[in-house]
């Protein structure tokens, strides 16, 4: 009961607004080209981490981070548009994860063997690519667009190596991690941007999004005796959903306009 | 009229492509001098660590045993000069850009084979004065003592490695029995005297 009331209520606003900016349509809805650049705070609700030592080879933020963001919308009718985003991740902190990886390895091994470990990460700053619709709503000074976007977010699958020497042995073993070199999720975005006009050219933007990717990958483990090369390999599976939030602040400029 | 034009300009233009590749200033003399391996050493090495170390102790932990061949490489006097010169400028390796090495050294005793020998009884396969060549591997990549072979034979670019070593480490261990331990490392030449080093060891 208390959940239908509170669609109701959603819903009476929403007409509501829909109607009061219904009747300042006049000189609002005239934007056209819109290109916007924000910057904000990202906070993933959960971690791909299994405790695994892959875990500090998948390049994957999952601590809360300030990042940028552009897009540009093109409406393509009066209260419709299209939208393309790049939402620029920052990466893990390469020289803490290649010293918590061998930190890992150490703990593992280190009682039977003397260890090795590199774990080199070449990634760059993968966008988070989205593109979707827009629905306008706008008076004068004030606009209010609910989206939903729909795109990639690729994850970095760095390679990691731990080289074993045994403790009083000629003996000497490699464990390789594989997981290919990146893999791109199929990634759903609603969102919602507010904001008010500041002249006919800028505007200022709040942005909240929420985005939803589901992992899929393995690393193999492969356990390489070097001198009799028999080798033993493990699969370890990433199957989680993953889900997070982009609260920003931007600024629009308004390339195009209707005459 | 034109035709004729076209073919000055390709004839013109020949010197300046090749100035155009001569990129990269090389030094158009190689000198090719030529080394010998001058003298070869045996010591046993114990890879307990995480690295092998030369060891002069008696006894030695089976399972981390090993030998090191050490080799030192003189110099020898005589020298060949090879000129490159590139068709119309005076320095250049068209493409490229990589020049050739200003010195080169080449071995002239070349490496036949190694074979090392056990001159006391091993295990129930192989009795004293069996080869066991096969029984070490190389450090690291465990690769057959052929190996060793390529690097004894190497021809080097720029500088001459004066003291270089091969670990071979022994990869199946002896009868309990068998402690004492005896083993002759038999270098062969192509055009000069085989070289054979001895060491002795107690494999516990």
């Amino acid at each position: 009961m208390k959940n239908i009331n509170i669609l109701i209520c959603l819903l009476f606003t929403i007409v509501l607004s829909n109607r009061i900016y219904s009747q300042e349509e006049g000189s609002a809805y005239k934007s056209k080209l819109l290109f916007k650049a924000s910057y904000g705070l990202n906070i993933p609700f959960n971690n791909m981490n299994q405790n695994r030592e892959t875990d500090y080879l998948i390049d994957y933020n999952d601590k809360p981070q300030m990042i940028p963001s552009i897009s540009a919308l093109f409406f393509i009718r009066k209260q419709l548009g299209v939208e393309l985003n790049l939402k620029f991740t920052t990466l893990k902190d390469n020289t803490k994860t290649e010293e918590s990886f061998k930190q890992f390895a150490n703990n593992q091994y280190s009682e039977n063997y003397f260890v090795n470990t590199s774990a080199p990460s070449y990634s760059l700053h993968d966008p988070v690519v989205t593109f979707g619709i827009v629905y306008r709503l706008e008076t004068d000074k004030m606009y209010l667009y609910p989206k939903l976007a729909f795109g990639g977010t690729t994850v970095d699958l760095n390679r990691g190596e731990i080289q074993l020497k045994e403790k009083n042995t000629n003996n000497a073993y490699s464990v390789i991690y594989s997981g290919g070199v990146y893999e791109t999720f199929f990634t759903v975005v609603p969102s919602v941007s507010a904001g008010y006009k500041l002249t006919k050219r800028f505007w200022v933007d709040l942005s909240v999004n929420a985005s939803y990717f589901k992992t899929d990958f393995t690393y193999d483990k492969t356990f390489t005796n070097l001198y009799t090369k028999e080798t033993q390999t493990e699969n370890i599976t990433y199957k989680k959903n993953m889900f997070d939030t982009y609260i920003s602040l931007g600024v629009i400029y308004v390339a195009a306009r209707k005459k | 009229m034109k035709r004729k034009y076209i073919v000055l300009l390709i004839i013109l233009a020949l010197p300046l492509l090749d100035v155009f590749y001569a990129c990269c200033n090389c030094d158009t003399i190689t000198e090719e001098k030529f080394y010998t391996n001058s003298g070869f050493s045996l010591k046993n090495i114990d890879n307990s660590g995480s690295e092998p170390l030369e060891t002069t102790s008696a006894s030695i932990n089976k399972k981390a045993y090993g030998i090191r061949l050490q080799v030192n490489r003189q110099s020898l006097a005589f020298l060949k000069k090879q000129i490159n010169q590139p068709l119309f400028s005076s320095s250049a390796y068209a493409m490229s850009c990589e020049c050739d090495p200003e010195v080169t050294y080449d071995h002239t005793d070349k490496v036949e084979s190694i074979k090392i020998i056990t001159l006391n009884d091993f295990n129930a396969d192989k009795p004293a004065n069996s080869e066991i060549t096969e029984y070490f591997k190389t450090q690291k990549k465990y690769l057959d003592v052929n190996e060793v072979i390529k690097g004894l034979n190497y021809d080097f670019d720029y500088l001459l490695k004066e003291t270089e070593y091969f670990d071979l480490l022994l990869m199946i261990q002896p009868l309990e029995t068998n402690v004492q331990h005896q083993f002759k490392v038999v270098i062969t030449f192509e055009n000069k005297q085989p070289v054979e080093l001895i060491t002795t060891v107690n494999l516990i």
